[in-house]
C-alpha cells in the first residue's frame, strides 16, 4: 500500500512540474509578440519540453522512468498498442534566452540571444521492440525484420542576431525579420538502418543478422554541455501581419548546418553476420577469456564504429511554422490555428487549434486557452494553456499540450511543456 | 527509445525487464587430432589410424660415465718469519701439474659446453695482492685460459676473503701434460705479487695466504681417452608414462600392439647391456604386470658410436632394436599404466682399452634405452573413463542470467557412445555442483565392416534453474568426465581420420536486462 501510495505520490509530482514548465505554440522570442511594446528594451526566457510518441504510451514510459521492473503484462499492453512499421517516439528540449533591441527608427528593432536545443528521436516498428524487449526466442525459426529503424540524437547550443522591420498599411501592421546564428554542436549520434533481418535457427544452431547501416557520430571523447566537437551557420527568416482582428505569422528558423569536426566518424555497412557459437579450438581450453574476448568479436566488429575518422557536414532541424489567429467579439474569444514542421528530423507536420478566452481585467489579459493537435512525434494530443500579459510590459504564458496523457496514461502518450517569460526594461 | 527514454529523466532507479535469448553459445569439432597430439597418430594407408608413441625410459648420461672431480688445486703460503716483500715482487709462483681422478678412465682431454672456474683466496696481508691463475693447456681460439685478478688488502688482524667466478666454456684442455704422453694432467700456474702501486710488506709467521680453485657447474661439450672397464646397475627405477593419464577407470583392449625396445649407444665406447626387470605399473589400482620376454635377463652387446667428423653431428650412433611382439606387452598396456618401472645393468668397454685410448662422448650424445609402441586403433572400449579439469572463468556474475537451459547438440561420427557428465569445481578444485546430462551421446549405426555409416545426432538438455546460476559464475575449473563405450556388440572397431565428433552448445536463457 505504502509503494502504492508513494507510485501515485511521483506521478502527481511529475504531472505538477511538468505542468508548470509546460508546452507548446513554443517559439524563440526572436520574433515580435503581440502582447509586449516592441520600442522598449525587453528580455525574454522561453524553455519547451516535449516527449511524445504515436504508440508507446505514458504509463510504460513512466514505469521505465521510475525504474520499475517491467513484467510481460506491461511489455505485452506496450507490444499490443505498436503499429506494425512504423512507431516513433521524440523528446525536444529547447531554451533560450533573449534580448530585444528598439533600433533609432521606430519601426527598426534588433535581437540578440542564446539559445540551446537537444533532440532525441527514435523509429522503430513492431518486431524491433520484441527483440528488446522480449528476446530472439519467440522468433525461432522465424525472420525478425527491422525495417526503416533509426535513431538520432543531436545536441547544439546557438548564438543568434538579427533585426525586425516593420511597417503600418491599412491598419495592419507587417514585420519582416531576419537573423544569423553561430552553431555550437555539442554531440550528435545517428543510426539508420533501413533494413536488417535477424534469423534464429530452429535449434538455435546458428543465428544470421544481415543489416544495412548508416551511422554518424561526433568526437565522444568530451560531449559534455558547450564542447565545440562542431560549428555552423544558421538564418532565421519570418514574416508576421497583424491587425485588430487577425495574427499571421510565417517563419523559417534554423536554416543551417554544423559541420562536424575531423575525430568525428561516419560510415555506412551492408553487413551479414553469420554466428553459430564461439569455435573452441580446444576442449580443454574454455577460459572465460576465451568466451568473453574472442567470441563476441565477429558481431562487435560487424556493428562497431569505424577507428577512421572524418569529419562531416549535417544540417540541423528546420523549423517551418505558420500560425494564424482571428479575434471573435471584441478580442474575448480567439481561435488559432498553426503548422509545424522539423525538417531533416523524424518529425512529422503537427496541426495545432487553439480556442482562446481572453479576458480583460484593469491592465492586462488573462487568457484560458485549450489546445488540440495532432502529428509531431505523438497522436492526437489535447492540452491547456494559461497566459497574462499585462501593460505590454510583462508577459507568463504556461502550457502544456498533453492533459489527455496525465488523466490517461495507459492509452495516450505525451509528456511536457512551455514556459515563457517576457518582460521590458 | 531506450536512450530516447534515457536522457529524457534524470532517473534515480534502473528499470528492468525480461528477455528470452535463445542463442549458440560454443561450438567445436573434434577428431582425434583434438585429443591426442599429431605427433603421436600415424594413419594407415586403408585411412585407419594408429598411435605411435615412442617412450624413452632409461638415459645413461655424460655424468653417469665421466664424473668431473671439482677440486683443481688448493695450495698455501708456508709460514714465514721477517721477509719483507716488495711492490711488484712476486712472493708466490707455483706450477704444478696435478692428476685428477676419474674413476678408472684415462682422460686425454675435455672441451668444456659450459661452467665455470672458481678462484678462493685468503689472505691476512694488508696490501692489495695481484694473483694470477693460468692454465696454459686449457686453450680458446688458441689463447690459453688466463685471469689476473687484485684481491683487496685486509686489514690488520683479520683475513680477507676473495672470490671470483670465470666462465670456461669453449675451452679445450689438453690432459697429457707437459710430455703429451700422459693423461689426466691438468697443468696450471699460480703467481701472486704484491700490488706495484701499494706499500712493501714484511711477512711473519703468522700471515695467511692460500688459494682454492675449483670447477663449478661443469658440462662438457666432448672428451676423449679411455673411460675405463666400469659397471654400473641402475634401479629399480620407476619413471612416469603420461599417455594414459586421463584415463581414470574402464577398461580397453587393443586388438593388437606392435612394440620395439631400443637401445641406442652415442657413446664412442662399447657397451653390454642387460635389463633385468621391465613393468607397468597402475598406481591407481596398484597392479604390476612384469614384461615377459627373453629380453629380460639377456646380456646386450652394443657396439661404439662412429665419429663422424661433422661439427653439426659429430656422432653416428649405433641402435638396436628388439621386436617385443611375442610378450605380453598387451597386458603392460592394457594395465592402463602411469609408471614404468625398470632395472639395468651397464658394463662400459667390457673387452677393455681396444680404441687405444680413443674412447670419446659427445654433448647431447648419451646411451638410452625407449620403447617405441605402434598401437592401431582398433579396440574396444568398456565403460573407459576420461577425466580431466578444465580453466573455467564466466567473471563476475552480474546477476543477469535468471534460469535457463542449455542443449547440447552433438554429431557423433565416431563409433562410440559418450556419457558426458560435468563437474563444477571451486579454486581448491572442490565440487560445489553439477552439470549432468541426463542421456547420453548415442553411438552412430555401424556397417558390416564395423564401419560408420553416417554421423548420428543427440540433443542433450541440461536444466539450468536459478540456484545453480550463481555456482556457475563461482566455477573456476570444470571437471570433465567422459565414460565411452564403442558399438559393435564386443568386436574391434577401428578408428579411421575422417571420423569427428561435432558439438553444439546452445542457450535457452530468461536474461534479467538491467539498464
Amino acid at each position: 500500500m505504502a509503494e502504492k501510495n508513494k507510485y501515485i505520490y511521483k506521478k502527481l509530482v511529475l504531472i505538477i512540474l511538468l505542468n508548470t514548465a509546460i508546452a507548446s505554440s513554443g517559439f524563440a522570442q526572436l520574433y515580435p509578440t503581440e502582447n509586449i511594446n516592441d520600442s522598449k528594451y525587453c528580455l525574454s526566457l522561453n524553455a519547451e519540453l516535449e516527449f511524445n510518441s504515436n504508440k508507446v504510451n505514458n504509463s510504460f514510459a513512466y514505469d521505465f522512468y521510475s525504474g520499475r521492473y517491467l513484467d510481460n503484462s506491461k511489455k505485452t499492453t506496450a507490444l499490443n498498442r505498436l503499429n506494425a512499421t512504423y512507431n516513433l517516439l521524440g523528446y525536444q528540449f529547447h531554451a533560450d534566452l533573449y534580448l530585444g533591441i528598439p533600433g533609432k527608427k521606430s519601426n527598426i528593432s534588433y535581437y540578440a540571444g542564446f539559445e540551446t536545443h537537444s533532440l532525441m528521436e527514435l523509429r522503430f516498428n513492431r518486431d524491433f521492440f520484441q527483440l528488446f524487449f522480449f528476446g530472439n526466442k519467440d522468433y525461432t525459426n522465424k525472420f525478425l525484420i527491422l525495417r526503416n529503424l533509426s535513431l538520432n540524437y543531436l545536441n547544439f547550443q546557438q548564438i543568434k542576431g538579427g533585426i525586425n522591420k516593420t511597417w503600418e498599411k491599412k491598419n495592419a501592421r507587417h514585420t519582416l525579420t531576419a537573423g544569423i546564428g553561430f552553431n555550437n554542436g555539442q554531440s550528435l549520434m545517428q543510426y539508420n538502418l533501413p533494413y536488417g533481418t535477424i534469423y534464429t535457427q530452429q535449434d538455435a544452431e546458428f543465428i544470421n543478422i544481415q543489416m544495412q547501416l548508416d551511422m554518424k557520430r561526433s568526437d565522444t571523447a568530451n560531449s559534455k554541455f558547450g564542447t565545440e566537437n562542431g560549428w555552423g551557420l544558421c538564418g532565421d527568416v519570418a514574416y508576421t501581419y497583424r491587425d485588430d482582428k487577425n495574427v499571421f505569422q510565417c517563419q523559417l528558423e534554423d536554416i543551417g548546418f554544423i559541420r562536424w569536426k575531423k575525430y568525428s566518424q561516419c560510415y555506412k555497412k551492408d553487413t551479414v553476420v553469420y554466428f553459430d557459437g564461439i569455435d573452441i579450438h580446444n576442449l580443454v581450453d574454455i577460459s572465460g577469456e576465451t568466451i568473453s574476448g574472442k567470441g563476441a568479436d565477429s558481431i562487435v566488429n560487424a556493428f562497431a564504429y569505424s577507428k577512421t575518422c572524418a569529419g562531416f557536414t549535417e544540417m540541423i532541424p528546420l523549423r517551418f511554422y505558420v500560425y494564424y489567429k482571428r479575434y471573435f467579439f471584441n478580442h474575448w474569444l480567439s481561435l488559432a490555428g498553426s503548422f509545424n514542421h522539423y525538417f531533416f528530423t523524424l518529425y512529422r507536420p503537427q496541426i495545432r487549434i487553439i480556442p482562446a478566452l481572453n479576458i480583460p481585467l484593469k491592465n492586462a489579459v488573462i487568457s484560458i486557452a485549450p489546445s488540440f493537435e495532432t502529428g509531431g512525434y505523438g497522436q492526437y494530443n489535447c492540452g491547456l494553456g494559461i497566459s497574462a500579459a499585462i501593460s505590454d510590459k510583462f508577459f507568463i504564458e504556461l502550457q502544456t499540450a498533453y492533459l489527455n496523457a496525465y488523466l490517461n496514461p495507459k492509452k495516450s502518450a505525451g509528456v511536457g511543456g512551455f514556459i515563457s517569460i517576457v518582460k521590458t526594461l | 527509445m531506450v536512450l530516447c527514454l534515457n536522457l529524457f529523466s534524470c532517473r534515480k532507479v534502473d528499470p528492468s525487464w525480461d528477455v528470452n535469448i535463445n542463442a549458440p553459445l560454443l561450438k567445436t569439432t573434434m577428431d582425434l587430432d583434438n585429443i591426442l597430439p599429431d605427433s603421436l597418430i600415424n594413419t594407415n594407408n586403408d585411412h585407419s589410424l594408429s598411435l605411435v608413441y615412442s617412450y624413452s625410459f632409461y638415459n645413461f648420461s655424460f655424468d653417469s660415465l665421466i664424473d668431473m672431480p671439482d677440486t683443481l688445486s688448493s695450495r698455501y703460503l708456508p709460514p714465514v718469519n721477517g721477509y719483507t716483500v716488495n711492490p711488484g715482487q712476486v712472493f708466490y709462483n707455483l706450477t704444478e701439474n696435478n692428476h685428477l681422478s676419474f674413476q678408472g678412465a684415462q682422460i686425454s682431454g675435455v672441451d668444456f659446453h659450459s661452467g665455470y672456474i672458481t678462484l678462493e683466496v685468503f689472505s691476512s696481508i694488508t696490501e692489495p695482492i695481484v694473483v694470477t691463475y693460468e692454465l696454459p693447456y686449457a686453450t680458446r681460439d688458441g689463447i690459453p685460459f688466463k685471469v689476473t685478478v687484485t684481491v683487496p688488502a685486509s686489514t690488520p688482524g683479520t683475513i680477507q676473503h676473495y672470490q671470483n667466478f670465470f666462465d670456461i666454456s669453449g675451452y679445450s684442455l689438453d690432459m697429457r701434460g707437459p710430455t703429451h704422453l700422459n693423461s689426466n694432467i691438468l697443468t696450471s700456474t699460480t703467481k701472486a705479487m704484491l700490488d706495484p702501486s701499494g706499500n712493501g710488506y714484511t711477512l711473519d709467521s703468522s700471515d695467511v695466504f692460500r688459494f682454492n680453485i675449483r670447477f663449478k657447474d661443469i658440462s662438457l661439450q666432448y672428451a676423449k681417452g679411455y673411460f675405463g672397464n666400469n659397471s654400473f646397475a641402475f634401479g629399480p627405477d620407476t619413471t612416469p608414462i603420461d599417455i594414459f593419464n586421463k584415463i581414470t577407470s574402464g577398461a580397453f583392449d587393443f586388438e593388437s600392439i606392435k612394440l620395439n625396445l631400443n637401445v641406442k649407444n652415442g657413446f664412442g665406447v662399447d657397451a653390454r647391456v642387460m635389463f633385468d626387470q621391465i613393468s607397468s605399473i597402475n598406481t591407481a589400482t596398484g597392479h604390476h604386470v612384469a614384461l615377459n620376454d627373453p629380453i629380460i635377463g639377456q646380456a646386450i652387446n652394443i657396439s661404439r658410436a662412429v665419429e663422424t667428423g661433422d661439427h653439426a653431428n659429430p656422432v653416428t650412433p649405433s641402435e638396436y632394436s628388439f621386436n617385443l611382439g611375442n610378450s605380453n606387452i598387451l597386458d603392460l598396456i592394457e594395465n592402463v599404466p602411469d609408471m614404468i618401472s625398470y632395472k639395468v645393468h651397464v658394463d662400459c668397454n667390457p673387452l677393455g682399452n681396444i680404441s687405444s685410448g680413443n674412447d670419446f662422448i659427445y654433448y647431447g650424445n648419451y646411451l638410452d634405452a625407449s620403447l617405441d609402441m605402434e598401437i592401431p586403433l582398433s579396440l574396444i572400449a568398456n565403460d573407459l573413463t576420461l577425466t580431466d579439469t578444465v580453466d573455467f572463468d564466466l567473471g563476475d556474475n552480474p546477476n543477469t542470467i535468471k534460469s535457463g537451459t542449455l542443449t547440447l547438440l552433438a554429431d557423433n561420427g565416431f563409433p562410440f557412445s559418450a556419457k558426458i557428465q560435468l563437474y563444477m569445481l571451486d579454486e581448491n578444485r572442490q565440487i560445489t555442483d553439477s552439470l549432468l546430462f541426463p542421456d547420453m551421446i548415442a553411438a552412430p549405426d555401424i556397417n558390416a565392416f564395423y564401419k560408420v555409416v553416417h554421423p548420428k545426432r543427440s540433443v542433450l538438455q541440461i536444466p539450468l534453474p536459478e540456484e545453480k546460476i550463481p555456482r556457475l559464475y563461482e566455477m573456476k575449473k570444470m571437471l570433465l568426465v567422459a565414460r565411452f563405450n564403442t558399438a559393435g556388440a564386443g568386436h574391434y572397431v577401428k578408428i579411421y581420420d575422417y571420423y569427428k565428433l561435432s558439438l553444439k552448445l546452445t542457450g535457452d536463457f530468461n536474461y534479467l536486462i538491467q539498464m
